[in-house]
């Protein structure tokens, strides 16, 4: 019963336009007022939230991320793999996932990397008649790569909130980043093959091949070190997104593509993004303080393992109340407040927590693109200067591929935990 | 009101980008660790300790800032309509909460700031940081949130106070 009264209150909340991040903290203050406990473990536990080194990988990755973006790499990215596949049937299509798969590889956003690809592509599609749904579904469904291909904010939010390792989950998203990224390509040759008339892009020289790879490749190079770093044991998640910011200020002041005003812009950006996730992981940190004092995971867990006694159910139950939450809130909001309350159960039903975590986050990336609350079907609405229908008609074919990924996931687990398993 | 708008403005502008440079600076001193610790085999003993600190003033300095330029997440599916009377209230209901939640983490945020300075606890590290310096982050970031949170709530009821130095968009 208390369990779904303080449900109920967090919806009321989010409801009424309180923003997450107060709704939890507010619900959090307002349910150890209650119980009594002494408010001064609120300031204590929004100075320990932040007091971590891990969670310093967040505003390092956004800040590379931002900086990139101002310094126009995502156009060097498509000029460059369209160059190799442009004129290929599709081509236009395949060309975008993969800008999307390598821009994730130097974000750990997905709203990132839809905007910054997004920007490219819709005009250059639209002229050579795409049909328009198409291309807006397929850049929704692209820049959610940003956040399964590693680096991953959700990911190192998650390691952080289930003290899980990040370098493992990263390794984890790999695979079914990759797979993801091929079963939309498949999609959109499928697509190109059903008789759309577009014009394909005219096939590049080799040395135009060869002038947009090298415009590309200092971001590639990046995206490898990143990477490097962290299994090379170099350095920690978070030390690696710090060296990757300023190798990425020093790769565009390099390129000509950077100027002050455009640094400005960059890193006041990434706070306003910082702030946004750091204030809900703060109240979340103080809701789930109160929701744990009040045993409301531990009596979820005891609710679920003693009326579902198989993990293949618990799952499909975790899944379907996912997909009905993240048709209502964003992804951050979701996962801070789903994990606290699920990840107990997992040790019960024998399930691994780096396995949950690839397996929430592909649910993440469905939230993304399904009405009426996804943040990657707004921005490409913005972006495309579309209508929010034609966004939603065009990213449900990729709607049905993630959830086809997600049920994949669980029939075969070595797609995400082959790669840190093997490690 | 108008007064007290513009001061809550500027403050919460100049606390924003106070904390970008912060996040800024951190980027930099982790990747001189690095360094140090990989190349010249030196590591430091303060990068470490002065990011997290650095992290924590900054998460709470820019949060005035994410209220005044509409950055908080916000789930949009209920009083959508801008202008009307019941998304006013619920606005007004909304910034109460965030008001509830800063008075809480400054009122108690204050008195152990107030402790710890006052018998001259340090960190318990090798820096050994005076603990008025990092515990003042919550209390003082939460501090200039409510300063913001009252603002807007004059803003919303007198739109004659309002300077036309307010945030753009929403989420």
């Amino acid at each position: 019963m208390t369990a779904f009264l303080i449900i109920c209150g967090l919806l009321a909340l989010l409801v009424l336009r309180v923003p997450v991040a107060f709704a939890m903290g507010g619900l959090g203050v307002f349910l150890l007022w209650v119980f009594p406990l002494p408010l001064n473990a609120v300031p204590q536990r929004l100075f320990g939230t932040m007091d971590s080194f891990e969670l310093l990988a967040v505003p390092m990755f956004l800040l590379m991320s931002n900086v990139l973006l101002k310094g126009n790499v995502g156009r060097d990215l498509f000029a460059a793999v369209q160059s190799w596949v442009g004129h290929w049937p599709g081509g236009l299509g395949i060309a975008t996932i993969l800008s999307c798969g390598l821009f994730s590889a130097v974000s750990g956003s997905s709203v990132a990397t839809a905007a910054t690809i997004g920007t490219v592509t819709v005009p250059e599609m639209t002229e050579r008649g795409y049909g328009r749904p198409f291309v807006l579904g397929l850049l929704a469904a692209g820049g959610t790569l940003g956040i399964l291909i590693p680096p991953s904010i959700p990911l190192i939010l998650y390691g952080v909130v289930t003290e899980t390792s990040i370098p493992k989950l990263f390794l984890a998203g790999i695979g079914p980043g990759l797979f993801l990224s091929a079963a939309f390509i498949v999609y959109s040759l499928v697509y190109a093959r059903t008789g759309n008339s577009f014009e394909p892009a005219p096939k590049a020289t080799w040395a135009e091949r060869g002038r947009a790879t090298m415009l590309a490749l200092p971001t590639i190079v990046l995206a490898a070190a990143i990477i490097g770093s962290i299994y090379l044991g170099i350095a920690t998640p978070s030390e690696s997104a710090a060296i990757g910011f300023v190798m990425a200020l020093v790769i565009t002041f390099a390129m000509g593509r950077m100027t002050v005003p455009l640094v400005k812009k960059a890193v006041y950006d990434s706070m306003k993004t910082t702030a946004m996730i750091f204030l809900i992981v703060a109240g979340a940190k103080v809701f789930s303080y109160a929701i744990t004092l009040y045993r409301i995971p531990q009596g979820i867990s005891a609710l679920l393992s003693d009326n579902i006694d198989s993990a293949g159910l618990f799952v499909l139950a975790v899944g379907l109340v996912l997909l009905v939450v993240g048709l209502f809130l964003e992804s951050i909001s979701m996962l801070l407040i789903m994990v606290p309350v699920l990840f107990p159960s997992l040790a019960a039903m024998g399930i691994d927590p780096i396995w949950f975590g690839i397996f929430f986050v592909v649910l993440i990336e469905t939230a993304l693109i399904t009405p009426p609350v996804g943040m990657n079907l707004f921005i490409i609405q913005g972006v495309g200067n579309a209508s929010l229908s034609e966004v939603v008609r065009g990213a449900f074919p990729f709607v049905l591929i993630l959830l086809a990924t997600a049920a994949l996931l669980w029939f075969w687990p070595g797609m995400a935990l082959w790669i840190p398993n093997g490690w | 009101m108008r007064r007290l708008v513009w001061i809550a403005d500027w403050l919460s502008e100049l606390t924003g980008k106070l904390a970008a440079w912060i996040f800024f600076a951190i980027g930099f001193i982790v990747t001189y660790e690095v360094v140090m610790r990989y190349v010249f085999v030196a590591p430091t003993i303060w990068v470490d300790e002065l990011s997290r600190i650095g992290q924590i003033w900054a998460a709470y300095l820019a949060a005035a800032f994410t209220l005044k330029h509409r950055e908080l997440v916000v789930i949009d599916i209920a009083f959508k309509k801008q202008g009307t009377l019941a998304r006013r209230l619920a606005e007004s209901f909304s910034l109460l909460v965030i008001g509830f939640f800063c008075f809480v983490t400054v009122f108690y945020g204050f008195e152990l700031w107030l402790r710890a300075t006052l018998r001259g606890h340090t960190t318990d590290t090798l820096l050994a940081l005076p603990r008025w310096f990092t515990d003042a982050s919550v209390w003082v970031g939460f501090a200039v949130l409510a300063l913001q949170v009252l603002a807007e709530l004059i803003r919303l009821w007198i739109p004659s106070a309002d300077t036309g130095a307010k945030g753009q968009g929403s989420q």
